[in-house]
């Protein structure tokens, strides 16, 4: 299904869309007895408004993650495309894709194990700025110092490496890489999972506070019914690589609340969900 | 850091102890001494033997053999070998000096080829051309490092191309370059030799660390990033990896000690080996416990060097 349309419907600007996403990974070893293909994701539509909060709930190997990494275009799917800022994203060569890789930052399951454990806090800040060549050495330096300013990293944790920081810090530090590029897009890979409620409610104030300061666009993907109750616009259900609920099939009306509160109740062990 | 050293080498002082009491013990189980071969020489007598024993302490129980070979340690001596009619010092010093040129050279070449195979392999891993150097480490692993040593030998032999034994020619150039080339090319041979006993372990050591941190989450964000591929095998899987290959580092000091010991004896390079085994066949018992010695120091040396760079190089051990 090819889209010539631009990414413009009605009234609604929509900054990223999936069409027909399908991607399937291969299980087992070459000569095993049970190798077979395994379907992420079957056929998927998504749309995500520019300056909203989409979250993506389901069950675990639902396909979340892996939709994830297909837009943030670290995984190629086999079918379909992703349609970001008037550019098919799928139809673009490594290269051609380095200036959207700024555009859509993609923060981890267990964003601590996406830090480099040998890179200190100012260096894991500073890399996505030394790759895209901004600045110089100091100006990199400068601006990542005060990225970790801005999520809450004191200067005096520049030359800490993550395991010398706590589980929150490493979060933030996470968040601080994904915002060196000034991304358009986050994406949030169950961030904020495994955290103690206080730090969790701290880092989520933070991603709020960064969207309205930023006009950052959120994916965020989680278990947690409650926050995704707090944070989204828009709520998408996946099941078995499909799109049960949400998404482009059911379209997105200017009161996206009401219909993630339809999608949270029809959500199992979702019934003491309340939206604010 | 001082503290830490300070503790190793307090350690390492029991360490060679119990390795010379070992030895000690060893060689006096061992059937057959110095003296007996004379025995079975008619044309001298079971008195001169006998005098020669009493002169040298042979025969003596093992506790005063050892107190007075310690003696002779804190003279500096190591020992009195019976063989050379010498102290062992003085014997065993220049070969030191030979078998570790070889040896750090080995080390050196075999650690600068493996890290870029390794990571090279590692990150080609299941392509025909990774697959292919597999194989030939595969196999070269396989092949004793004897027969490495004859077949290098061999071709030397037939092709005439380097020398086949010695550190220098017969007659010496008087200048600095001259000598210096005339050992590199005698060097070369058991360079070669004890390089690709060791590279095919290093290689796929190297490999299989690399192939495991490639898969770790940061390295996924990294390539997700945009970062090149040579920073991120170099600037990121490499120190990642650095851990288990810093501590191999280590144990690649003794292998190399020990096949170089081997090589030598076979490519006639006048190291320790060729007099160990001399020693060794002899019956002369400090030169063996010298040379054992001076394996122990060097092994304890190479693993002294790996923890201390792994201090340096892992904050979280510095932390620890």
């Amino acid at each position: 299904m090819g889209v010539d349309t631009p990414l413009q419907t009605g009234s609604r600007c929509v900054l990223l869309r999936a069409v027909s996403l399908s991607k399937s990974y291969t299980r087992g070893g070459r000569w095993s007895r049970r190798r077979c293909q395994v379907e992420a994701l079957r056929s998927v539509d998504l749309e995500i408004r520019t300056g909203s909060t989409m979250a993506l709930i389901g069950p675990s190997g639902s396909g979340k993650s892996t939709l994830a990494r297909c837009l943030a275009c670290f995984e190629r799917p086999e079918s379909g495309e992703v349609w970001f800022a008037e550019e098919n994203l799928t139809q673009l060569s490594p290269r051609e894709l380095i200036p959207f890789r700024r555009q859509i930052q993609l923060i981890f399951q267990e964003p601590e194990a996406s830090l480099n454990p040998r890179f200190r806090a100012v260096e894991i800040v500073s890399e996505p700025l030394l790759i895209a060549r901004v600045g110089s050495k100091s100006e990199r330096r400068e601006r990542a110092l005060a990225l970790m300013e801005l999520v809450g990293l004191g200067g005096q944790l520049r030359s800490r490496v993550p395991f010398e920081l706590s589980g929150g810090q490493r979060r933030r530090l996470a968040i601080a890489r994904a915002l060196a590029l000034e991304p358009r897009l986050l994406i949030l890979d169950e961030a904020l999972t495994g955290l103690d409620l206080s730090t969790r409610a701290q880092i989520a104030n933070l991603l709020l506070e960064l969207q309205k300061a930023r006009s950052l666009t959120y994916l965020f993907i989680s278990h947690d019914l409650g926050l995704v109750a707090r944070f989204a616009d828009d709520v998408v259900m996946l099941d078995g690589g499909r799109v049960v609920a949400g998404g482009a099939h059911e379209p997105l009306t200017t009161c996206g609340k009401t219909q993630s509160r339809n999608l949270l109740a029809r959500a199992p062990g979702s019934v003491a969900v309340e939206l604010p | 850091m001082i503290h830490f050293l300070a503790h190793r080498l307090f350690r390492a002082v029991f360490v060679l102890l119990g390795v010379s009491i070992l030895v000690f013990v060893l060689i006096d189980l061992a059937p057959g001494q110095y003296f007996q071969e004379m025995r079975l020489n008619p044309q001298i007598s079971r008195e001169t033997v006998a005098a020669l024993q009493v002169q040298y302490c042979v025969g003596q129980s093992l506790p005063v053999q050892y107190w007075r070979w310690l003696k002779s340690v804190s003279r500096g001596e190591l020992g009195f070998s019976l063989a050379y009619n010498s102290p062992v010092w003085p014997l065993l010093r220049p070969r030191i000096g030979n078998t570790l040129m070889l040896t750090a050279a080995a080390l050196v070449c075999s650690w600068l080829i493996a890290i870029p195979l390794g990571v090279w392999m590692a990150s080609r891993a299941g392509r025909w051309d990774a697959r292919v150097s597999s194989v030939g480490t595969t196999l070269l692993l396989a092949t004793p490092d004897v027969l490495i040593a004859l077949g290098l030998l061999a071709l030397a032999l037939r092709t005439a191309w380097l020398p086949t034994g010695g550190m220098h020619r017969p007659a010496l150039d008087s200048e600095v370059f001259g000598r210096i080339k005339d050992l590199a090319i005698h060097l070369l041979l058991p360079l070669c030799a004890l390089t690709a006993a060791m590279l095919p372990l290093l290689v796929r050591h190297v490999r299989s660390a690399i192939l495991e941190v490639l898969h770790s989450p940061f390295i996924v964000a990294a390539r997700g990033h945009g970062v090149p591929r040579s920073r991120l095998l170099f600037g990121h899987a490499l120190p990642a990896a650095a851990n288990p290959l810093i501590s191999l580092f280590g144990v690649s000091v003794g292998l190399l000690l020990s096949g170089s010991l081997l090589i030598e004896v076979i490519m006639s390079w006048p190291g320790v080996g060729p007099m160990f085994l001399q020693a060794i066949l002899e019956r002369d018992p400090h030169v063996v416990v010298a040379s054992v010695l001076f394996s122990t120091v060097f092994l304890m040396t190479g693993s002294l060097v790996a923890d201390v760079s792994l201090y340096v190089v892992d904050p979280r051990i510095r932390v620890e």
